[in-house]
């Protein structure tokens, strides 16, 4: 089955480019394409100017850490690390774990979680599980955040909180944002849209 | 093209693995304590076994040279010349100390006896005389204190037959002696020679005072040897330095004493090794459930490592890093335990009998704990480690929307045997190898032993699983058909718990396989147990004769009979056995005289005592050949398997006798041994009935005595019937009973502990499957069943499951059993039926309850609670 049929997109570094459409429009299938997850039947995928759709598993975790920060819907933090271990997790596997627990603290300041760092998940409400995670996507200052329904699980006043921490620190970080989301009002801070419909761009 | 980031990369440090790996272990402690307590219970079962092993060893070890009175004995003919005795210094200044016993037979008169008596007469030097055990006299002293060159200690039957007391004065070659105790007991009474009359024992100095020594008379030497504590030079070292020194010396070490203990001792140390390595299978497999169960609960996170940057190596050296600390826990843990539990072994039995308690830890065994732990905890976890390489990131980033991704991301992790995982084969392989190689390493002895221990072993597990295996694949087979046929028809509960089996995700195959395996083991080590101590038993059963008497005229048989019947503290009725006066001739045909007969085969050649019987004793073991029919007319004789070795005899071979002056040609029917002590197994040749009855017979009889009844019943036997010698062998008995015993109890008690483990293991690696359990309640809830609902269809499932896996792993044990019982030990093998069923009723039950101890903390919440939880 195709889920995407013949797309053709381009995102500018520094661009917020919001992907709207229906449920199983393909959606998530093309964020986890620009994210390497998972790898096109067909077609290439550049990323930060480098082809990646040949690259192997691995060499692709790799990359992931270094230039893309992930938000999902569900948090998807670790449950049996706390909040700060949880942060401090990209920077370990990228082998500077030694000074990235002030890295780390700092991140969890910024999203007001200072106090909360020995915190495990389950010790969160949802809207704190997904600053954490917010914070841990921005670790290691990647030049692309992908996120993912990131407001998708909070009620309408959590998600406002989360989605102006989420956009205040990509500005600060200057990095390339695409989101996923079914919300007419978080599209509406988007710099663009891209509406998808049975695997085809319709609008962008 | 390769971004250049690439050749960057650093390897994840061993320290920040461990460092991921700790924090995990730390934030869910009660999850993981299970894993540690599985991998503790495991290796607690091994040291254990092993700590029980050792100790019972030093003290049966002890036990045996208890019964020789020292380590090594050498019986020499005639006193060691000028070289011979610089080989024994040689041997003393290395710390082997020795001990020289002399025996012989005289008379010994008192002043109001009317009779002179036949004495046995033993010469030790009381100060170094015995070197284990004791000598118990009555009044009770130190033998050192007592004996001296003017003083004898002598056995209640010379005081019964001479009517003295302790005292009196005895006189021996012509010079008088004060007897100053009773012999209670002596440790190497039966190592000894063949005594023929009351005991006297007494000192090199006094035996030098009778004269009764000199060049040429009939005096049996002993050396007695005892070896330096420091374990060097060792047994078989001195043994092999003797036995060139003196090539025509008889010699024993303790570790051959007595057939019942030497064969007891070799049986049971074979089980306890053959239990040491269940143990580690037992313990294995909970380790390998625990650790299944704890990595399939880590998916989510390892994919989102994996989405976070982290490369397969990097997460897979995590776990591994997290499996050798949980190994590591466990090890220490087990550890810990395994010792608690040895060093309180000699608590645990001081009921049967005192054992000092084995001082501290062990270091080498501890060390060797630990690291099996750890490997085996590895070993087991290579499959699901491997698979962490096919847990791809993206199956967690689609989940919200992909319900069939999970299902599939569920199914990439399966337990190590199942059908599923085939990639694993490899690791599946990995596993068994791994296991055999810890399996040779626990192996005591040489390496050939070690690596067929550890290539039958994997034998066995490999034969074991894939029976297991294939068996519940056609288990689920069989299921899947019957519920389509008649599936409608069976009720709701039945039908759901029956569909449980087959549903794609279900494990029900890996739980056959582990439940299987471990009924397999418990229940071998169950029948073996069973069929050793019957065998034990049988060798020294209750009411083994304890009195014998010698020389009984074919007139005074029943008089006697009925006389020691009627006596207090008679256990067992008297058992008179008619013995003839016998000299082989020729064997095959070459004159006996002829045959290469040397020190004490030399005995063939001088007349035997020989006897006849009809039924076969049932403790007599035939080794070759086969017993005589009652329609066997010819003559026949049955043969110790010892006298068939010195004349090299086997079933066939001819035999010519000299019975009263008539010659009998017989043909060698059987070769039998007899380990316990009848009168039976004290004849060397046993003729068929019809032959022997019409020569003139001696009578000898045998008798369980109480041992305080026998003094009394020693007078008034020879009140009444002077001529016949009773002989009594109370003490010696009663040690070999006790040695027995020990056998027993030990066997018993470290059977119940592996089968306790076992048990603990079957239940926990059904509890593994919890996790499983949760995602079916709420499906089903959800769904709108009814907890008594959902309780009766696992109820069904877990009953199937058991009972599959309790009826193969039987039969596999029972095969199995009858392996290690034939081959191994020597002892026959019966089908068990009873223990075979209670095998099957017990795995069922326990799949049953264990499924439900899993299930009902689940079965009484919401369901979204559990959701919320994933």
């Amino acid at each position: 089955m195709d889920i995407l049929k013949g797309i053709d997109l381009d995102i500018p570094r520094g661009q917020f480019a919001a992907i709207m459409g229906p449920s199983g429009s393909g959606k998530s299938t093309l964020l986890g394409l620009l994210a390497g997850l998972d790898s096109p039947t067909k077609g290439e995928i550049q990323l930060d100017g480098e082809e990646i759709t040949s690259l192997s598993e691995d060499r692709m975790a790799l990359l992931r850490g270094r230039k893309i920060g992930f938000v999902f819907q569900s948090y998807h933090l670790i449950p049996t690390l706390t909040a700060e271990e949880n942060v401090l997790l990209p920077m370990e596997l990228a082998g500077n774990g030694n000074g990235g627990r002030s890295r780390a603290r700092e991140l969890l300041e910024r999203v007001g979680l200072g106090a909360r760092r020995d915190h495990y998940p389950v010790q969160l409400s949802g809207g704190e599980q997904q600053r954490v995670a917010l914070a841990r996507a921005f670790a290691l200052h990647p030049p692309i955040l992908l996120a993912d329904e990131p407001t998708g699980n909070l009620d309408s006043a959590t998600g406002q909180v989360v989605l102006d921490l989420m956009l205040a620190m990509n500005r600060e970080q200057g990095a390339t944002l695409v989101l996923v989301t079914h919300e007419e009002s978080v599209a509406s801070c988007a710099d663009r849209r891209i509406i998808l419909q049975d695997g085809l761009v319709v609008s962008q | 093209m390769t971004p250049e980031i690439l050749n960057t990369a650093p390897p994840l440090p061993w320290a920040s693995a461990f460092r991921i790996g700790w924090r995990e272990l730390r934030a869910a402690r009660a999850k993981f304590l299970f894993v540690i307590l599985a991998v503790a219970v495991g290796v607690g079962a091994l040291t254990g076994v092993r700590g029980f092993s050792w100790s019972f060893r030093r003290m049966l070890l002890k036990d045996a040279r208890t019964l020789m009175a020292g380590d090594l004995s050498a019986r020499i003919f005639g006193l060691p010349a000028a070289q011979q005795q610089a080989v024994l210094d040689q041997l003393a200044r290395r710390g082997v100390e020795r001990t020289w016993v002399t025996e012989t037979v005289t008379m010994a008169a008192a002043e109001h006896a009317p009779d002179p008596l036949l004495i046995s007469v033993k010469a030790v030097d009381p100060r170094a005389y015995p070197f284990y055990g004791e000598v118990k006299l009555e009044p009770p002293g130190p033998l050192g204190e007592a004996l001296d060159s003017h003083t004898v200690a002598v056995s209640n039957d010379l005081i019964v037959r001479l009517g003295v007391k302790v005292g009196d004065s005895l006189r021996i070659g012509g010079q008088e002696f004060r007897i100053v105790g009773v012999v209670a007991s002596e440790p190497d009474r039966m190592t000894g020679t063949l005594n023929v009359g009351p005991r006297v024992l007494i000192t090199r100095e006094g035996l030098d005072r009778t004269g009764l020594i000199t060049l040429g008379s009939r005096a049996s030497e002993r050396f007695l040897f005892k070896l330096p504590a420091s374990g060097t030079p060792g047994v078989a070292e001195v043994r092999a330095i003797l036995k060139k020194a003196f090539p025509e010396a008889t010699l024993a070490d303790y570790r051959e004493t007595h057939p019942i203990i030497t064969r007891g001792l070799d049986r049971s140390t074979t089980f306890l090794s053959l239990i040491g390595l269940i143990a580690l299978v037992i313990g294995a497999m909970g380790v390998a459930s625990a650790m299944h169960g704890h990595l399939q609960q880590r998916l989510d996170s390892i994919a989102v490592m994996k989405c976070v940057g982290g490369r397969s190596g990097q997460v897979i050296r995590i776990y591994v890093a997290q499996t050798l600390l949980l190994g590591l826990g466990g090890g220490l843990l087990g550890v810990a335990f395994g010792t608690l539990v040895s060093s309180a072994f000699p608590s645990l039995i001081a009921r049967y009998y005192p054992i000092p308690a084995a001082g501290g830890v062990e270091l080498w065994p501890a060390a060797q704990g630990i690291a099996v732990a750890c490997l085996v905890t590895l070993l087991f976890t290579v499959p699901p480690l491997l698979s962490i390489r096919s847990i791809r990131p993206a199956l967690i980033f689609r989940r919200d929307m992909e319900p069939e991704a999970a299902a599939r991301r569920h199914r990439t992790l399966t337990a190590p045997f199942s059908r599923e995982s085939r990639p694993p084969l490899l690791a599946g392989a990995a596993i068994l190898l791994g296991t055999g190689v810890v399996a040779a390493t626990l192996t005591d002895g040489g390496l050939k032993l070690a690596l067929r221990t550890g290539f039958y072993f994997t034998l066995a597990l490999t034969v074991g699983v894939a029976a297991l295996a294939a068996s519940a694949w056609l288990l689920l087979r069989g299921v899947r058909l019957l519920s389509g046929r008649a599936g409608a028809r069976l009720p709701g509960a039945l039908r759901h718990g029956i569909a449980n089996l087959y549903r794609p995700g279900n494990q029900a195959s890996a739980a056959v396989v582990a439940l299987g395996v471990g009924v397999m083991f418990t229940l071998t080590v169950f029948l073996v147990q069973g069929a050793l101590l019957r065998q034990i038993r049988a060798s020294a059963p209750p009411g083994t004769p304890n009195v014998f008497l010698l020389d009984i005229p074919a007139e005074q048989r029943q008089a006697i009979a009925d006389l020691i019947r009627r006596q207090d503290g008679v256990e067992r009725a008297p058992d008179v056995t008619g013995a003839v006066a016998a000299r082989i001739t020729s064997v095959d045909g070459v004159a006996i005289d002829r045959l290469p007969l040397r020190d004490y085969g030399r005995r063939f050649l001088r007349t035997r005592s020989v006897t006849g019987l009809r039924e076969r004793p049932p403790e007599m073991e035939i080794l070759r050949g086969a017993w005589w029919k009652p329609e066997d007319h010819q003559p026949l004789v049955c043969v110790t398997d010892e006298a068939a070795r010195i004349l090299n005899l086997k079933p066939g071979s001819a035999v010519d006798w000299e019975i009263w002056n008539r010659k009998l040609h017989t043909r060698v029917a059987c070769v039998e041994r007899t380990e316990s002590l009848r009168m039976s197994g004290r004849f060397e040749f046993l003729f068929n009935t019809g032959h022997l009855e019409q020569f003139p017979a001696i009578y000898y009889g045998s008798a369980r005595v109480r041992p305080n009844a026998v003094a009394p019943l020693q007078r008034i036997m020879y009140q009444r019937f002077p001529t016949v010698t009773v002989i009594n062998m109370a003490d010696v008995m009663q040690t070999v009973e006790e040695v027995v015993d020990r056998i027993s109890v030990i066997v018993r008690f470290i059977s119940a502990f592996t089968i306790l483990a076992g048990a603990v293991m079957l239940a926990s690696s059904v509890a593994g499957t919890r996790f499983r359990r949760m995602r079916e309640v709420v499906i089903l809830k959800t769904l709108g069943a009814t907890r008594g609902r959902i309780a009766g269809i696992f109820s069904v499932e877990f009953l199937v499951l058991g009972a599959v896996a309790g009826v193969m792993g039987s039969l596999l044990a029972s095969g199995f059993a009858a392996l290690i019982l034939r081959r191994l030990m020597q002892i026959e093998f019966h089908f068990d039926a009873v223990s075979n069923l209670a095998a099957v009723l017990v795995a069922a039950a326990l799949a049953t309850a264990a499924g439900w101890a899993a299930c009902f903390p689940i079965l009484g919440r919401k369901p979204l609670e559990i959701l919320r939880e994933e």
